[in-house]
């Protein structure tokens, strides 16, 4: 597990998801990556049960539970800004017997899907974000291998993204910041994520091929 | 029998033990190391060795002890065939000036004939003593005069003991020193085993020494040049031009662990980022995993305080096996790291000086520890990160500025 930055990729003017990201894998295997199979990270959200909710006085937070085809033996729970949790897949299930405290919302998955490619020791993951049958977004992920600490290897992967973003590579995630010589880790990605498709999710209203 | 206790502390400071290395007690065969130690103390009281006197350089010049006669009549000339090559083999060596030395150590053989002799009285005397212990006290009217008996018997034999050493002790400050100044040390008394005319041992030997003779000198001129070099580029490199040490040591394997451990802690203190842990999994020789700060882990396989075999690999990357002991084989998953791998190889060929290993190991930490940066320093030349994929690689062996690896001259 090295290093990961997630971010996204806004989709060019007059053209549909699709045809971005094959403009976008196309420049990656320009470059030289390889294809090496397929990716997808899915999330869903629960809200805290009413019932409960009166009672303590609290205000209702959101939970987010997500899965990783990098990681197909685990289960993350984050809370926005909070913990997060890693468990087993079982977790699911464990989420299903706590339906009097965790209510799912509705029609509240949302995932991403699409290939991934390796570069020297770079993973880049393109995939298409779909909520239910609409696809909304593009996320790009770069993932460097070898280096274990953000903050030694942004510079580094900031040279890289610009090589085949361009003008649309992404500043600094917010985790990097957060803690400044500790070694990343799986959850700091799954974190990264839920800020995307939260951030997606705000955009829904907003027509596909106008986004800047 | 109030006595007895007393009796068995004067016995604890007079019994001697004797012990020889090579256990022929024959006559006349008597060689080798001899101890004498008494009982209850470290210290010996006296040490010796009893060498045959025949080593090839004596060849016609001193007169032939009773060994050669003893063996069968073929033997003898081969054995002088082999002294005559050995003795032309020492003029060939070292030219007048160690002949000379050879012969003036000379043995008295007389001496040297009584000190067996002595030898051989002290043995007896010392068995008598344990005889003396083993038959305890003889029958006697009463109590007290068996107790008497049995001590004066005892002193007797303890006052014989302590004759018959001191008499060896002084004769083995006539015997005068064998020769430990020649070439071959104890290894020309092979020349002497009757099992050499099956076996050409020693003439074997002789050859084997004079190669390895021939390659010391050679390797003594190729080390001289090659230390002229690297002084300068290590002088240049860490500015320790002053700190020229007086006489190289002259180089070698075996160095004791000891020694090793402390060069590697003491670079271990020297750099705060770098920490150095030592095993020796296999023996003597050393494993060193060095963590440097959290970029990477270097398994360095040592050889005394040559090192051998470097591999680099991610900080979070598994050196060991499944066994628990450090992986030495298998290489990195990630590119980055085979070829900081490859250049940590190149970097073991150019920091060499046979004289001073423990600079070496150091110049190479050093080296090391400037991958501290290896994602957070550009390129010198091209200013960039990438190239290829890969960040600067390479770090410069005397500025340890960072350079892709085709980016450097
Ligand atoms: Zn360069």
């Amino acid at each position: 597990m090295g290093v990961t930055c997630v971010s996204q990729m806004p989709v060019a003017e007059g053209k549909s998801v699709q045809q971005t990201v094959e403009l976008l894998t196309r420049k990656l295997e320009m470059l030289g990556a390889e294809k090496q199979g397929t990716f997808c990270v899915d999330c869903e959200t629960y809200h805290t049960a009413a019932s409960t909710l009166g009672s303590q006085g609290q205000a209702g937070k959101l939970m987010y539970v997500m899965h990783n085809s990098e990681y197909p033996l685990s289960c993350f729970a984050l809370f926005e800004n909070g913990p997060c949790l890693i468990a087993d897949t079982n977790f699911d299930v464990l989420m299903v017997k706590l339906k009097g405290f965790f209510q799912s919302a509705k029609a509240s998955k949302i995932e991403t899907r699409g290939t991934r490619y390796q570069y020297c020791d770079f993973l880049v993951k393109v995939g298409t974000v779909t909520m239910g049958p609409s696809a909304r977004g593009i996320s790009v992920e770069v993932e460097y291998g070898p280096c274990v600490v953000a903050s030694d290897c942004w510079s580094l992967l900031l040279e890289f993204l610009q090589s085949f973003l361009g003008s649309h590579t992404p500043g600094i995630p917010a985790v990097f910041g957060n803690r400044h010589d500790a070694v990343y880790g799986p959850a700091d990605t799954m974190v990264q994520y839920m800020e995307l498709f939260n951030k997606i999710r705000k955009q829904q209203q907003v027509p596909v091929a106008g986004i800047r | 029998m109030a006595l007895l206790p007393h009796l068995l502390m004067t016995m604890a400071h007079f019994i001697l033990i004797l012990f020889h290395t090579i256990p022929r007690w024959k006559s006349g065969e008597a060689q080798g190391l001899y101890v004498l130690f008494a009982v209850g103390q470290t210290q010996p009281l006296h040490q010796f060795r009893v060498s045959e006197p025949c080593l090839p350089s004596y060849r016609g010049s001193l007169p032939r002890t009773n060994y050669i006669s003893q063996r069968p009549p073929g033997a003898t000339s081969s054995a002088s065939a082999a002294c005559a090559s050995g003795s032309r083999f020492g003029r060939a060596r070292g030219g007048g000036g160690d002949m000379a030395d050879v012969l003036s150590v000379g043995v008295n053989l007389e001496a040297f004939a009584q000190a067996i002799s002595a030898i051989q009285a002290l043995r007896s005397s010392v068995s008598r003593v344990f005889d003396c212990l083993k038959d305890g006290m003889r029958n006697k009217e009463t109590l007290e005069g068996r107790e008497k008996a049995f001590i004066a018997h005892f002193q007797d034999n303890l006052h014989s003991v302590n004759r018959d050493l001191n008499e060896l002790e002084r004769l083995s400050n006539l015997v005068g020193k064998p020769s430990e100044n020649h070439p071959l040390h104890n290894s020309g008394l092979l020349s002497l085993d009757p099992v050499q005319d099956k076996t050409p041992l020693y003439s074997q030997l002789l050859q084997a020494y004079k190669w390895s003779n021939k390659l010391q000198y050679h390797a003594g001129l190729a080390s001289g040049l090659l230390n002229q070099q690297s002084l300068k580029r290590s002088a240049n490199q860490m500015g320790v031009s002053a700190k020229r040490r007086p006489k190289a040591q002259p180089t070698t394997l075996v160095l004791p662990p000891q020694y090793v451990d402390d060069v590697i802690s003491r670079i271990d203190r020297m750099f705060p980022e770098m920490s150095i842990h030592l095993s020796r999994p296999n023996g003597t020789s050393a494993m060193l995993l060095v963590t440097l700060g959290k970029v990477l882990k270097v398994v360095v396989v040592m050889r005394s305080l040559f090192i051998d075999r470097t591999i680099v690999k991610g900080y979070h990357e598994d050196v060991y096996t499944e066994d628990g002991k450090l992986d030495i084989w298998s290489k990195s998953n990630y590119q980055v790291f085979q070829k900081v791998t490859d250049h940590a190889t190149t970097a073991l060929l150019h920091y060499q000086l046979p004289q001073m290993p423990d600079v070496v190991v150091r110049s190479f930490m050093t080296w090391l520890r400037s991958y501290v940066k290896l994602f957070q320093a550009p390129c010198q030349r091209c200013g960039k990160f990438l190239q290829d994929g890969l960040p600067p690689t390479w770090r410069d062996f005397r500025t340890l500025e960072a350079f892709h690896d085709t980016c450097r001259q």
